[in-house]
């Protein structure tokens, strides 16, 4: 019982440096847009808790039961990093890590990455059920009539 | 009933076969990927991997991962490894996981997925995919908790599974059940007993319940697994028995193993850090085998302490202590048999996405890993202190 009550304590203590961490978190901002394929029946707006699920391959099909696609830069591209750490509020390794989780287990399909922004709007026109995210500076580069931007409430 | 889980394995693959040559077959829902690697071990003493495996190993490690999504909420994954890993694995290809999910939301902001098939056991934070060199924080996993003489017991099942997960604002919440029968690899014997213990396995309704809450900084988890294997011996299997110096053949009998399993997980992340913090309670009862219905129960408790370092996108450094315990006789003073403590140093150097190099070295006191078929036969030249060095080039495709 020693080592365990030692353990609980040690997760008091954790548990009340993140709930102080969270607290002084900085508010949100929208540097980034998300992106769908128009092929998606889905609402204009996304949860951020939803969004969270689909990126890190937690969640797996749309309300429409089809099977979610993720296209994202490469993982080790730094604008990657910054969306998985401002937007998912995660780390980009601990990201990696559910990834292989998932994928190695039968539990979802391997995301698609590219190299860029441009490939990754390429990507999501001709990819059905597929769901990206561009930085603000790259809305004005979606001209195709492929592509819905919604919004994170 | 090993004729069922064989039908829906058959059947499962020819639905497969059947969506890839149909008209809607959509290759964008279609994934193969895999990983090869190679592996060296160097224990210095102690006969680690079985007392008829030479003193050193290579490793392979490989594995082949077909997934296919239908527009209907129903999927269908595979996976078969091959691994080689001297006396613990056999060197045939394995079915890991053969599995049909059906997810859907019963509740807003979560998801249930239903599996049927085979599908791997969830325990502590590794285990699911402890053959994955891409998944794990070393090359050998810490044996307080992912003891590799009873790999196993928590490999996967054949049956049936549910996921349920929950997301709230910034957290997680995952509930994993799965009850089904546990699939014996044909080296399990030799692994557990030597070459002259043959026969079968049978594995009775084995299951495991799982609760996962996570965080950016935080993971928490507990896991209880109940395993119980039932062994028929072949005629003329034994075991050989040293008794004052001399070995003599104890013939086998009907033997069945039951086994409880506790473990509790906890993990604090920093940018750059990564703490974990693994439990483990087996509970083991081994009935008949040697003498017909005696029955023997082993506790065994461990612990391990694992820090991680990420120093950029390519390095990660690792230092992790280990200690498991023994604890059936409190009264034996030969305390070699009945613990293991490890201290590992080990490095992980990713070239790029694709390839990976693992390096570590265990400080090690105790014999309580080595396998029992090592235990069982005194050998001359078991240590107390000894070490394991262990290296893997991986690629993933």
């Amino acid at each position: 019982m020693n080592i365990l009550y030692k353990l609980l304590l040690i997760i008091v203590y954790l548990l009340s440096v993140s709930l102080q961490l969270k607290a002084k978190e900085a508010e949100g901002y929208e540097k980034y847009k998300i992106i769908i394929s128009n092929q998606n029946s889905f609402d204009e707006q996304i949860d951020r808790r939803a969004l969270r699920g689909f990126f890190t391959l937690k969640r797996s099909v749309w309300p429409s039961g089809r099977a979610v696609q993720i296209v994202t830069l490469n993982t080790d591209n730094v604008l990657h990093r910054d969306f998985v750490e401002n937007e998912l509020k995660l780390f980009n390794y601990q990201v990696k890590r559910i990834w292989d989780r998932q994928i190695f287990s039968g539990s979802a399909l391997t995301p698609i990455e590219v190299n860029d922004f441009n490939e990754l709007i390429k990507k999501i026109a001709s990819t059905p059920n597929s769901i990206g995210y561009i930085s603000q500076s790259y809305i004005q580069a979606v001209n195709n009539e492929n592509i819905t931007f919604i919004t994170v409430k | 009933m090993k004729i069922l889980p064989l039908l829906l394995l058959s059947s499962l693959l020819l639905t497969l076969l059947t969506v890839a040559k149909a008209d809607n077959f959509k290759a964008d829902n279609f994934k193969i990927d895999g990983v090869i690697s190679l592996g060296y071990m160097a224990p210095t003493s102690n006969h680690f991997f079985g007392s008829n495996a030479g003193k050193n190993a290579v490793i392979t490690e490989n594995s082949l991962r077909l997934s296919y999504n239908f527009d209907n909420r129903f999927a269908l994954s595979s996976q078969v490894i091959f691994r080689d890993a001297e006396g613990f694995s056999t060197s045939g290809g394995r079915l890991d996981f053969l599995q049909l999910d059906y997810r859907n939301s019963v509740w807003d902001n979560s998801q249930q997925t239903y599996s049927i098939g085979r599908f791997k056991t969830q325990q502590g934070f590794y285990n699911k995919t402890r053959d994955i060199p891409f998944t794990r924080p070393s090359v050998m996993l810490p044996q307080s908790v992912y003891y590799e003489s009873l790999r196993n017991f928590v490999l996967s099942l054949d049956g049936v599974k549910v996921n349920s997960i929950h997301s709230f604002d910034t957290s997680d919440l995952t509930l994993e059940l799965g009850i089904g029968k546990n699939s014996i690899d044909s080296d399990f014997n030799s692994i557990i007993y030597g070459d002259t213990a043959t026969g079968s396995w049978d594995s009775e309704n084995n299951y495991y319940s799982d609760l996962k809450w996570e965080n950016q900084q935080i993971s928490l988890a507990v896991n209880y697994s109940n395993v119980a294997l039932d062994y028929n011996p072949s005629v003329g299997s034994y075991l050989p028995i040293e008794i004052n110096g001399a070995i003599f053949p104890a013939p086998l009998n009907e033997g069945n193993y039951r086994s409880s399993i506790y473990i509790y997980s906890g993990q604090y992340r920093l940018p750059n850090w990564e703490f974990t913090l693994e439990h483990s309670n087996f509970t083991f009862d081994s009935i008949g085998f040697v003498i017909p219905h005696y029955k023997r129960t082993s506790k065994i408790k461990g612990t391990y302490f694992q820090a991680r370092y990420f120093l950029n996108e390519k390095f990660i450094l690792l230092a992790r202590y280990d200690v498991m315990k023994d604890i059936s006789d409190e009264k034996s003073t030969v305390k070699s048999l009945t613990q293991g403590k490890d201290l590992t140093l080990g490095l992980t150097w990713s070239f790029n996405k694709q390839w990976q190099l693992a390096l570590e070295y265990h400080f090690i006191k105790g014999i309580l890993w080595v396998p029992p078929v090592t235990k069982v036969i005194p050998v001359d030249d078991i240590d107390e202190k000894w070490g394991i060095s262990a290296i893997q080039l991986s690629y993933r495709f």
